[in-house]
């Protein structure tokens, strides 16, 4: 697959199962980098049933509102408080920074949003396991933002 | 075999303990479905059928949600209970619920199926009225697909009922 910044029917993307570390929040953009995003019915895959990327980010420009959940409290800690628009995104997983981290669940408004494929990024009818001696490596790398495009970089510089 | 034959040896098997053949009446009892419960039998207790492209056992349907008809019959089931949805399915019970069934579902707004139906969105919608929508319900152990790793996030519950015919 390409490096590619994709705009449509992010509201088709499941992040219900899927693994993230290293969200970086900065200049009100936030980057999540995810292992294991579900699409359908999506550009990447139009079918019902979902496909799981094994390495992408969500990418938000201009952040208005950003909850966090609380498994602790069982409650939306909300981080940025300002405009909350009507249209939320909901993003989440397994965090592998921290799993009681208050950033289990983010509950987001912000003025753009995208998922961004990698050169690197494949797409497989089956989620993808991080500790599969073919992928280790990469995963790691990912983690480390080895393959994070400089437009991405540039966001949070 | 036609669609009742398959259907009446499983629940007086799953409903009454019978063995195959032994099916007396059972009709008139409450066909109650876990739906995408995971593997093995369900979870919710006795007198739930699991129906999973994973389950297994005496309570355990293991098919494609996209079969549900050709196992439950048409107004053949009262109650479904489907826990973060791995897929769409809406359409493909909806026949084989009764008239005044109902449907609830539980689950993140992460997963995009349950999402799809908690803001009004989902497919098959319009055969059903929303009885209620519960922000935060407890997590009763919820696990993932595969079984092993626990649900966590804020989960929400929307329950529907089947429009009368």
């Amino acid at each position: 697959m390409i490096a590619k910044k994709i705009t449509e029917r992010i509201d088709e993307i499941d992040s219900f199962e899927s693994k993230f570390k290293g969200v970086v929040l900065k200049n009100n953009n936030l980057i999540i980098p995810y292992f294991n995003l579900g699409v359908s019915q999506h550009p990447l895959n139009e079918m019902n049933d979902l496909k799981y990327l094994n390495f992408s980010y969500i990418v938000c420009l201009n952040v208005s509102y950003l909850a966090g959940w609380s498994e602790e409290e069982r409650i939306d800690v909300v981080i940025i408080d300002g405009i909350k628009k009507e249209q939320v995104y909901y993003f989440g997983g397994e965090n592998l920074d921290d799993k009681n981290s208050i950033f289990n669940d983010f509950k987001i408004c912000c003025k753009e949003i995208y998922l961004q494929t990698l050169d690197t990024t494949e797409l497989s009818d089956k989620k993808w396991k991080m500790d599969d001696e073919f992928i280790k490596e990469k995963v790691s790398d990912f983690w480390n933002g080895k393959f994070m495009p400089t437009a991405v970089k540039e966001l949070i510089g | 075999m036609n669609t009742l034959d398959s259907f009446a040896p499983r629940y007086a098997q799953i409903m009454f303990g019978l063995a195959v053949g032994e099916v007396v009446g059972i009709f008139s009892a409450t066909v109650k479905v876990d739906l995408m419960g995971g593997t093995g039998g369900s979870k919710l207790g006795s007198g739930w059928i699991n129906y999973d492209l994973e389950a297994s056992g005496l309570s355990g349907i293991s098919d494609d949600v996209a079969n549900f008809s050709k196992h439950f019959p048409q107004g053949s089931v009262s109650e479904i209970v489907a826990n973060n949805p791995q897929t769409t399915f809406l359409s493909e019970v909806t026949p084989s619920l009764e008239s005044g069934g109902t449907i609830t579902v539980r689950g993140n707004m992460t997963n995009k199926y349950f999402k799809g139906i908690y803001n009004g969105k989902a497919e098959g919608l319009e055969n059903y009225n929303v009885i209620s929508r519960t922000e935060n319900v407890p997590n009763k152990g919820y696990m993932k697909t595969g079984g092993n790793d626990p649900v966590t996030g804020k989960i929400n519950e929307i329950i529907l009922m089947k429009k009368t015919n």
